[in-house]
């Protein structure tokens, strides 16, 4: 009889604990890819903010970053494919988001942003 | 706000000095009058013809200095006024200004005055800045935060406009960073009415609610659709930056239930197939109007959550909303972690699903 109450209680628990576990997974999941400064939608610290150059831009796909142009004026957006010379950037304005290109003579510097 | 506040502030401050200057001088003469002017201003007005001319009590400089101060203390309160109404205005939805108009009929013009203009000057700015700009296609307008579009066209920096479009964005940046500092966040457990459902916000998220979010959801061009609840954001993302991600939930009621498969004595496959169509017609109920496939479909029968991805715009690009849903009563809970880059796509799904996964129904 106590077995079978026991039993009787154990059971939602069985259930419940794999989606418990589930979500603990996810929420240290996203707090350690936060800590390690992947995540996009951070603003980073002046530390973590590094240069890279043209070449370096294909492993960044998916990565915001700012460019400085020669005319001294700098863009951002996010790095949406790299080929021929010219990057594709996506950024938001407005009602919606645009994507447009620039073209490696025209970049001077280029950030991790 | 909070800056005419301070500087209201310190003017009153300096009125504070001008008064204590005054009243030390009418003090000489009468300390009874130096009393009285201190706490009733219009005595002032007697010291001041009284000892006009006196070497010792004459009030005239600090006189004139407090009217000055006290007329920039008017201007500047009513600026604040205003300034908290176009505010306010931003912040309220339709439903809270008319509640509002319940009780404060003339405050409700105002705020209803104040979106007015608000509205026409976003749209000029909005509509005027990239008028005949060849550098880069106007950005399309859009009715739902699902219709995102792009304009893709290779732009050259460089190319002369009449508007600079570098500027323009400039601007933008800035007013959604403002719109972003004046969000009021909610922590702790969430009502997630009108579903009756109670979301546990897990460490490091907070929730803003529809109301709060709707400027920064518009000028992130991601206008809020009317069954939308709020925003789920954690606290070290940045929603004025172009990548920032968040949780975007919202209530969709069903005209049937959806029920759960049955999923006893099936075997392995048939199990599979269950789960996924039962996701792929979730997924179907939360659609509308739009056509868009739902990709990597699943179901959890031991959570009830569904989960999946979809395009994020009608091009071909790299950037999926990762959904996650939950039933609740007639309905569906969506949990929406919109444009997310595939680099970043198990962010994506992780996010929406500990949403759904953290929330409790609270009636059946």
């Amino acid at each position: 009889m106590l077995l079978r109450t026991v039993l009787l209680l154990a059971a939602p628990l069985l259930f419940a604990l794999p989606a418990q576990a589930a979500t603990a997974d996810d929420e240290a999941w996203i707090a350690r890819y936060i800590a390690s400064g992947q995540a996009p939608g951070l603003t980073p610290s002046s530390a973590q903010v590094r240069e890279i150059t043209f070449a370096q831009l294909g492993e960044h796909v998916g990565r915001r970053v700012r460019f400085v142009l020669n005319d001294g004026r700098s863009r951002h957006g996010i790095v949406e494919s790299v080929g021929g010379g010219q990057v594709q950037v996506r950024a938001q304005f407005g009602s919606g988001f645009f994507l447009y290109g620039l073209s490696r003579s025209d970049i001077r510097s280029i950030q991790l942003d | 706000m909070l800056g005419s506040l301070t500087s209201l502030a310190g003017y009153l401050l300096v009125l504070f000095v001008i008064t204590v200057w005054m009243c030390v001088k009418i003090w000489r003469r009468s300390p009874l009058l130096a009393i009285g002017a201190f706490f009733l201003w219009p005595l002032s007005l007697i010291a001041l013809f009284l000892y006009w001319g006196d070497e010792d009590s004459d009030i005239r400089v600090p006189f004139a200095l407090s009217l000055v101060v006290s007329i920039l203390i008017g201007v500047m309160a009513m600026r604040a006024v205003d300034k908290g109404i176009d505010e306010m205005a931003w912040m309220l939805s339709d439903e809270d200004i008319a509640q509002i108009r319940l009780e404060d009929p003339k405050l409700a013009d105002q705020l209803e005055e104040a979106r007015r203009r608000l509205d026409a000057e976003y749209d000029e700015y909005d509509d005027g800045e990239y008028d005949d700009s060849d550098a880069i296609d106007p950005p399309p307008r859009s009715g739902s935060s699902s219709a995102r579009q792009p304009s893709a066209t290779p732009a050259p920096a460089a190319v002369e406009t009449e508007v600079d479009p570098v500027q323009a964005e400039i601007q933008h940046r800035l007013e959604l960073a403002q719109a972003v500092h004046l969000l009021s966040w909610r922590f702790g457990i969430v009502d997630l009415a009108p579903a009756a459902a109670k979301l546990r916000l897990p460490q490091d998220f907070r929730f803003v609610p529809r109301n709060h979010a709707l400027r920064v959801a518009r000028l992130r061009g991601t206008p809020l659709d009317n069954d939308v609840i709020g925003w789920v954001v954690h606290r070290q993302v940045d929603l004025a930056r172009d990548d920032a991600w968040y949780v975007q939930m919202r209530y969709v009621p069903l005209e049937t239930r959806l029920r759960a498969p049955t999923l006893a004595r099936l075997d392995k496959a048939e199990i599979s197939t269950e789960i996924s169509h039962h996701a792929g017609r979730i997924a179907q109920a939360l659609q509308g109007d739009r056509r868009r496939r739902a990709e990597a479909a699943t179901w959890d029968p031991e959570t009830g959550i569904a989960t999946w991805q979809w395009p994020a715009d009608e091009q071909e690009s790299a950037h999926r909303d990762h959904i996650a849903a939950l039933p609740v009563g007639n309905g569906l809970l969506e949990f929406s972690v919109p444009a997310v880059h595939q680099v970043h796509a198990e962010l994506g799904e992780r996010a929406a699903r500990l949403m759904a996964a953290r929330t409790t129904v609270t009636a059946p």
